[in-house]
């Protein structure tokens, strides 16, 4: 049997850590060793094996979040170029006197304005960056996308109905920050999935790959959920 | 024809403006409520990453869009 099926880590050899392997598999946290050690917090593109106090809208009570995922940081760097720009933008502006025209007050204002704007605008930047996630579990796949304010689109797919993986790198910076686009092909209703430039795709497809061939194991076994 | 021109001289255009800030800043205040309302689905859909945080930032920016809606209107 290859490694991956084992719920037993390579070092455990003894009975003892056999019986407290399996008793954590009886309590639901299979041992999974293709996954990457767990890591991530809050703000973190690539969160592995997040707390249990994460969960998800329809998430059933026995199923477990192994991956989080959203944009490479990277990715946001010219909407935060743009807010650093806009930010000293009315202090430049003194030198060019464009509402010199204007009495005092409305200068007053349209400062007061400027900045609730661009507030408003790195709020709604960061929003759509952090809730824009594609989330793994032992079951299924989702991909959460907000498209804008008012409409979001959530998709699943159990993992069985995975059929084809693969990935690529977005663009040259994806290349430099392994960043990229994985590619998911499923038998569900959603025919493929795009987990959009997050990082280190060939891992993120290396554990899909994985958790497919562990759900066709547990479906031979009898095993399924 | 000249009572026409006496009233339109007449206008103040800072007033004018006055009204065009406030029915701006008005529109804010609305897009500022459907942050909240959309700031509450969003953690909703996906509960215990930053939860609190981005809920009471959605409502400062609430507040301080109708405190900004105040002060323009006591200042122009």
């Amino acid at each position: 049997m290859p490694e991956l099926y084992s719920s037993k880590p390579a070092t455990a050899t003894t009975a003892d850590s056999k019986l407290s392997e399996n008793s954590k598999e009886e309590r639901g946290t299979r041992i999974r060793d293709f996954l990457p050690p767990k890591k991530g917090h809050s703000l973190s593109s690539f969160m592995v094996l997040p707390s249990k106090s994460v969960r998800f809208e329809t998430q059933e009570p026995e199923e477990e979040i192994l991956m989080i995922l959203r944009a490479h940081w990277i990715t946001s760097l010219p909407w935060v170029f743009i807010s650093v720009v806009l930010f000293f933008a009315p202090a430049v502006l003194r030198y060019f006197p464009l509402l010199s025209s204007f009495p005092a007050r409305f200068q007053i204002i349209f400062v007061v304005v400027w900045y609730l704007v661009l507030g408003m605008f790195i709020f709604e930047r960061f929003l759509m960056w952090f809730f824009n996630l594609s989330i793994i579990t032992d079951e299924r796949i989702i991909d959460i996308d907000f498209l804008d304010l008012i409409r979001k689109k959530v998709a699943d797919a159990d993992i069985d109905k995975i059929q084809d993986v693969s990935f690529n790198n977005a663009d040259a910076f994806g290349a430099i920050f392994n960043y990229g686009n994985v590619l998911v092909q499923t038998a569900a209703e959603i025919v493929e999935f795009v987990f959009e430039r997050v990082p280190n795709p060939a891992k993120v497809a290396d554990v899909l790959q994985r958790l497919r061939t562990e759900e066709k194991v547990e479906e031979i076994e009898g095993r399924v959920r | 024809m000249e009572e026409i021109i006496k009233t339109l001289l007449a206008i103040d255009i800072w007033q004018i403006g006055k009204i065009f800030v406030l029915i701006g800043l008005g529109v804010y205040l609305f897009f500022a409520f459907l942050i909240i309302r959309q700031v509450r689905l969003m953690t909703e859909i996906v509960e215990g990453i930053l939860t609190h945080p981005l809920r009471v930032v959605s409502w400062l920016f609430f507040l301080f869009s109708i405190f900004v809606f105040i002060f323009t209107l006591l200042v122009l």
